[in-house]
């Protein structure tokens, strides 16, 4: 498994795709500790204080949950928009282990993003708060960091399954979108159920967040909820390309 | 290097009544062959006669709706590193476009447990060392050949099937292929070969299986099915014996 989940991140890696969205994104989280910093007590924007850096840490976890959600989706539905998983089932027939390799993947590419882009914003964010004395929270910093660097693992896990579903990177970029952007809020009114939101994905994330809405699971039970999503999607992209044949 | 004067081992491809179908349509209907160690087998038929469906069964990428292949007692999803006994050239398309060529191969490599000096040697030998640096995308259709056909061969397999290999060959690369089977077969290998250039692979050949429809028309050593049939050449063999000759 290791050394498939090796060649899965070399893959991404001798491509240019992923580098320039980690490379986007990067520079958007500068963007976001610039922000934080430089307009803190301007407007409705609050003074720098003790939240000011867990919510920094807090702020890109959509961000970076989406981008980890677009590789892994490169990562897997890829595979089938450039034909490379022919190849790919040839060297590996046992399509499983492919699957949850690059279920692992997406795991691991989402902490690096994460990490990466986090320890970027850091350095803006930091220097600012020590030169002004600006308490810094350790544990509910170590929180918001770990909740962003969580979400962004299991949307990366997400985008995999959603990509290995699918098997159309479009398809299954347009099928998130739609999602978290019309289904998530529709759903629950449809169904005249609006405590159902806590059990979907958004939910899920904003449980993870920490956001303060009712009803919302706790940031565990949200992870698990979310992780819970990915090995569904999964599983049932498994079956179908177990049953299909490889064109 | 590639060349190996003496290999220990030599694996036969078995086909046991190989049977395709998607709904109403037989893409392969009960075919049963044995493709010899130390040959080179032209695999002939029309346009639609079914040989991808059947290479795809063979390497496990297609489930037959009946009977098997195998390659001595094993199925190709049987073997714990398959690439390492079977390489197989079926879709030169098949690399990402922005991916450099060396990477390309270093990804199958690192996959199957072979060394970056391996992927040397291969481009070397067909001939892409110089260009393995540039992306995929910039490839000609016949340097995209050579580049599956390296894909192949990097783990030094004992069975080599290739779909369609001349396509996007110029006259010079033909003539290369031509050797370069001529010398997988003398290693002892087992080589399988679609193709439709007929003049060409009666040139590369020893033995022939010969489908249409889905069927079996005829199989064996080219020079017996010749002299038994009274035709002088494989086209001659294919136009008479195949729904294309009855389109004349």
């Amino acid at each position: 498994m290791k050394t498939l989940v090796r060649v899965e991140l070399r893959k991404l890696a001798t491509i240019r795709g992923p580098r320039v969205i980690v490379a986007a994104a990067s520079a958007l989280v500068i963007v976001f500790a610039v922000f934080a910093v430089a307009t803190a007590g301007e407007g409705d924007a609050p003074p720098l204080g003790p939240e000011t850096l867990p919510g920094f840490l807090r702020s890109p976890a959509q961000l970076l949950g989406f981008v980890a959600l677009l590789i892994g989706v490169i990562a897997a539905a890829g595979e089938w928009t450039h034909r490379t998983v022919t190849r790919t089932f040839l060297l590996t027939p046992a399509r499983r282990r492919v699957v949850m390799a690059k279920m692992l993947t997406g795991v691991i590419v989402g902490v690096g993003i994460s990490v990466l882009a986090l320890t970027l914003g850091l350095l803006v964010v930091l220097p600012v708060l020590v030169a002004k004395g600006t308490a810094l929270p350790a544990v509910a910093s170590a929180e918001a960091a770990l909740a962003t660097i969580g979400i962004s693992a299991l949307y990366g896990s997400m985008g995999v399954a959603l990509g290995v579903l699918t098997r159309n990177q479009t398809v299954a970029l347009v099928a998130a979108l739609l999602w978290s952007l019309v289904a998530e809020n529709v759903v629950p009114i449809v169904m005249r159920a609006p405590q159902l939101y806590a059990w979907l994905p958004g939910g899920a994330t904003d449980a993870i967040i920490g956001r303060d809405r009712s009803g919302l699971l706790d940031p565990v039970g949200g992870g698990l909820l979310l992780a819970a999503y990915a090995v569904a999607l999964a599983t049932t992209g498994t079956l179908l390309i177990l049953r299909r044949d490889t064109a | 290097m590639i060349s190996r004067s003496y290999r220990r081992a030599m694996t036969t491809i078995h086909a046991d009544g190989l049977t395709k179908r998607y709904r109403e349509l037989t893409a392969v209907d009960d075919l049963t062959f044995t493709v010899r160690p130390g040959r080179v087998t032209g695999f002939v038929g029309p346009n639609g006669a079914g040989k991808t469906t059947t290479l795809r069964m063979l390497l496990g990428l297609t489930r037959p709706t009946a009977g098997s292949a195998r390659f001595d007692a094993r199925s190709y999803g049987e073997l714990s590193n398959p690439a390492r006994l079977i390489g197989a050239s079926l879709d030169p398309n098949s690399f990402h476009p922005g991916r450099r060529g060396r990477n390309a191969l270093c990804i199958s490599a690192a996959t199957i447990g072979a060394s970056r000096q391996r992927v040397e040697e291969v481009l070397e030998l067909v001939g892409l060392a110089d260009a393995a640096s540039r992306r995929v995308k910039t490839f000609s259709s016949g340097m995209l050949q050579r580049l599956s056909i390296a894909d192949a061969l990097i783990g030094d397999p004992e069975v080599l099937i290739f779909d369609e290999p001349t396509s996007g060959l110029d006259p010079g690369g033909i003539h290369w292929l031509r050797g370069f089977l001529r010398m997988l077969a003398g290693q002892g290998r087992t080589v399988l070969v679609s193709s439709h250039q007929l003049a060409e692979l009666e040139q590369t050949i020893d033995d022939a299986l010969l489908i249409d429809r889905g069927q079996e028309v005829v199989s064996g050593d080219l020079d017996s099915l010749l002299a038994d049939s009274g035709h002088e050449s494989l086209e001659d063999l294919f136009l008479a014996r195949t729904t294309t000759g009855a389109l004349r």
